[in-house]
């Protein structure tokens, strides 16, 4: 059964249109690549799916097969978790109590349940060591490890995330991708905003590649990240390999844009 | 030669006699414009002379509300203090109250008129002294002592009780007339207790609700029942524990405003309302 | 490692300020009076405790856990810690409402207060947008609070009751002194539902600390949330403000005072806030009659002259990161 789909999307915000008839399924135990040049429209996808964005679109994003707007504020909260791009924290909390928020669609009240969440959550993304120390004291990759372990501590089938790779250290980075295999394995749904093409062809089992509002490809790395579509999509050439059966890809080159897409 | 130093001494000293029997002789007529710049002075100029004999008076004269000439005054022309206005009047005598008046004073005496000023009365004694001082100045003495007599009678009249009645002045926002006041030497008179002296007022001070009401006051002496436009300073005269137990009696302002008869009126409302 | 919890310690605090307070004012007469043997002592000091210092007790308690609340809700919804009623220029409009009610008999002193808290804060909010930062949140405080004072000012001249005018330091500097069970009757039905709602913010101003888009995907409604504080906050310190004038800091200090102690957890800090909100209110009206030469100070002076270097001290502190 498709876990998250979108059927016919299209936004537009003062005038501009962001996203263009975007039809995309994403399914159980898969990680989903959403891939594209800069405003090319992944956050906006994302936010859509979150219900941030796009709210007459209620009709038009199902998840687990009945629409969004369906689905009472609390069901959509307990079935889906978001993590945005910019980390916020607008006060001081410790850690730990951060990531303990991810229980509010759950009823937040500190049961054992909730207590061994949040636990889990700290340790699959490695942060148990200073999960009592306040989120302002820590590194930006910290933080970053910290607020997706909120996110994995909804325990919700469905994972958005927006780049929770961006401010992590090369360790900590290949950390999180496995452990987004591993979370898909399980039998969760996994979208995520991806900007380093590396990892998105090794880590991800499909790819969505956005162009201007326009979902111009999807299906595995393999088959979709071509050389032509890498020329029209990003203006580059990539050098690739195949190494312990992960793909392996890095752009090598800049070309000149081309004139057509 | 030696008789004509002597006719220049004569005529000096008949000159002398003249002018001092004209100075004298002013002060046994009933002076003939008078302007009176303040209510107190209003009053009593319209009580102790003639209607006729005051040129102008202050906006208060006709108030009915604060002023017992009001239909005496009514018609006469109204000033509003100031110099320009006064001395375009050509007074031969202006009466201001004590407020406000050493500058105006000084500056129409620097102009050649004659000017008295009321003096705040804080006792019966000193409104004597006030009434017998306005009289003085308008020429008519007698007036004033027989005003003087009258306002004694009365008050030796009023009842005095047995024991001492505890009462107090209690006015919007706690204000009170504690000792050196003019509440205070009629409560005197009349035989009561005035708390606010006993709680250590001088003049007047603010008395707090709780030592009020501590100190078991049978009357409570307001100038009006709080119906007028609401203020937060009077919604403490409405405030519950002053309407258990404790008499009341509103004392208009205008009878104790000024060192006139009026005071004894004001005397006998709280004499009488007492329980 | 048990952790003491402060919240038992500030209620046991404020039952014996409670009492403290039913035992000081002008006279020497003392709670335990109630119980001398002479029956007119007893009479007397049943009078002097039940209806005169035991009201302004109760109206401290009431205004002081509204404005220390309020401010609570209001940092956690504007994500600010200056964030309060009277520095956002709530208390002022309030105070001009009651007033515009009180003087010229427009609509109870309750409604007036109620309205003008309700009209600042829908302002504000509007005004601050979304993420209020430092700036735009003391601009729009202060231009609400001197236009509100400015029109309480010209309010009071124009009023019938020739006293209005000497009433203005009430109006701005707030006073429980001389209040009745009148007063407290006024102002209780509306503190009570301000309180209500208020309580029921907390979730969601927790869920806010991660910021807006991840609050509404845990399932919080931002809109009701919103709704929610700024109605109750209007409720309980309009509500208060009526009969107490327009009292400043409390809900600025007591949340700050407080977040090492009870930590960031807007559930509890708000419990807590209105717990040192009456506290904090309480002592200082105690302290205004214990220090009253002459004419009592209004409440608000001795807040101010703890609450006002405070604010200047958090200011000098955010220079650098605002």
């Amino acid at each position: 059964m498709t876990a998250l789909r979108w059927r016919d999307v299209t936004l537009s915000k003062r005038g501009r249109r962001i996203l263009d008839r975007i039809s995309l399924s994403a399914g159980r135990g898969e990680v989903l690549g959403i891939i594209g040049p800069n405003g090319a429209g992944k956050t906006a996808l994302l936010r859509c799916a979150a219900g941030l964005e796009g709210r007459e679109h209620g009709y038009q994003v199902e998840i687990g097969g009945v629409a969004a707007a369906r689905l009472s504020p609390s069901a959509r909260a307990r079935a889906m978790a978001y993590l945005p791009q910019q980390a916020e924290a607008a006060w001081p909390i410790p850690a730990a109590d951060a990531v303990a928020l991810g229980r509010l669609p759950h009823g937040g009240a500190g049961t054992e349940a909730d207590r061994r969440a949040v636990a889990g959550a700290l340790d699959a993304v490695g942060a148990s060591g200073f999960s009592q120390r306040p989120l302002s004291t820590l590194s930006g990759g910290e933080r970053a490890l910290v607020l997706l372990a909120r996110a994995l501590a909804v325990e919700s089938s469905v994972l958005l995330l927006d780049e929770p790779a961006a401010a992590l250290d090369p360790h900590h980075q290949l950390a999180v991708m496995d452990l987004l295999r591993r979370l898909a394995a399980e039998g969760r749904t996994i979208c995520v905003v991806l900007h380093d093409l590396s990892l998105a062809a090794r880590f991800c089992h499909r790819v969505a590649v956005l162009h201007a509002g326009r979902l111009v490809a999807e299906g595995t790395p393999e088959s979709t990240l071509t050389d032509a579509l890498l020329d029209r999509v990003y203006a580059i050439r990539g050098v690739r390999d195949r190494i312990d059966g992960a793909h392996l890809l890095v752009p090598w080159e800049r070309l000149p844009p081309s004139s057509g897409a | 030669m030696a008789a004509r130093r002597a006719a220049r001494g004569w005529m000096l000293l008949a000159t002398a006699l003249m002018v001092a029997a004209h100075g004298a002789g002013a002060g046994d007529l009933p002076v003939r414009r008078v302007v009176t710049t303040n209510l107190c002075a209003d009053r009593l100029a319209l009580e102790l002379t003639d209607r006729k004999n005051v040129v102008s008076v202050s906006r208060f004269a006709a108030d009915p509300a604060v002023s017992t000439v009001a239909a005496a005054a009514a018609g006469i022309p109204v000033n509003q203090g100031n110099a320009e206005d006064i001395v375009a009047l050509h007074p031969d005598l202006v009466v201001m109250g004590a407020f406000n008046s050493h500058l105006a004073a000084a500056m129409l005496r620097s102009l050649g008129l004659k000017v008295h000023v009321l003096p705040l009365a804080e006792s019966i004694g000193q409104a004597r002294a006030a009434i017998r001082g306005v009289a003085a100045e308008l020429g008519v003495p007698e007036q004033g002592e027989r005003m003087v007599a009258g306002m004694d009678a009365r008050l030796a009249a009023l009842p005095v009780r047995g024991r001492p009645i505890r009462a107090a002045v209690y006015q919007a926002g706690g204000w009170s007339a504690g000792s050196g006041t003019m509440a205070d030497d009629l409560f005197g008179r009349i035989g009561f207790a005035n708390l606010a002296a006993e709680a250590g007022i001088v003049g007047f001070g603010a008395l707090p609700l709780e030592t009020l009401v501590a100190s078991s006051p049978e009357l409570i002496v307001l100038e009006s029942m709080g119906d007028g436009p609401p203020s937060v300073a009077g919604e403490l005269l409405r405030h519950p524990t002053l309407s258990r137990n404790i008499a009341k009696v509103s004392v208009p302002m205008r009878l104790w405003a000024c060192p006139d008869p009026a005071l004894v009126d004001a005397a006998a409302l709280i004499a009488g309302a007492a329980p | 490692m048990k952790k003491w919890l402060p919240e038992p310690v500030m209620a046991l605090l404020l039952l014996g300020l409670i009492a403290a307070s039913a035992s000081i004012g002008t006279t020497r007469l003392t709670a335990w009076d109630m119980l001398a043997a002479n029956s007119g002592i007893r009479a007397l000091a049943g009078t002097v405790v039940l209806d005169i210092r035991l009201p302004r007790t109760v109206l401290a308690v009431l205004a002081g856990a509204s404005l220390g609340l309020s401010g609570a809700v209001l940092q956690g919804l504007l994500r600010n810690p200056l964030a309060d009623p009277g520095v956002v220029g709530v208390s002022a409009v309030a105070s001009l409402g009651a007033v515009l009610a009180f003087y010229f008999g427009l609509w109870s002193v309750a409604a007036g207060g109620i309205a003008g808290g309700l009209a600042a804060a829908l302002l504000l909010v509007a005004l601050a947008g979304r993420n209020a930062g430092t700036l735009t949140l003391l601009l729009a405080g202060v231009a609400l609070s001197s236009f509100a004072v400015a029109l309480t000012s010209l309010a009071l001249n124009l009023a019938p009751s020739p006293l209005a005018a000497f009433e203005i330091l009430f109006w701005l500097l707030g006073s429980v002194a001389d209040r009745s069970w009148e007063h407290v009757r006024t102002a209780l039905p509306f503190v009570l539902g301000g309180w209500a709602l208020l309580l029921t913010t907390g979730r969601g101003l927790a869920a806010l600390t991660l910021g807006e888009d991840v609050a509404h995907t845990l399932g919080i409604d931002l809109g009701r949330l919103r709704l929610a504080a700024i109605v109750g906050t209007a409720l309980c310190v309009g509500g208060s403000v009526a009969v107490t004038g327009s009292i400043g800091f409390v809900g600025l200090v007591v949340p700050h005072l407080l977040r090492p102690v009870v930590g960031h957890d807007a559930r509890r800090l708000l419990w807590a806030s209105a717990l040192g909100g009456a506290l904090l209110l309480l002592a200082a009206d105690i302290a205004v009659r214990l220090v009253a030469v002459g004419q009592e100070l209004k409440l608000g002076v001795a807040t101010a002259l703890v609450g006002a270097p405070f604010f200047l001290w958090q200011v000098l502190r955010m220079r650098g990161t605002s």
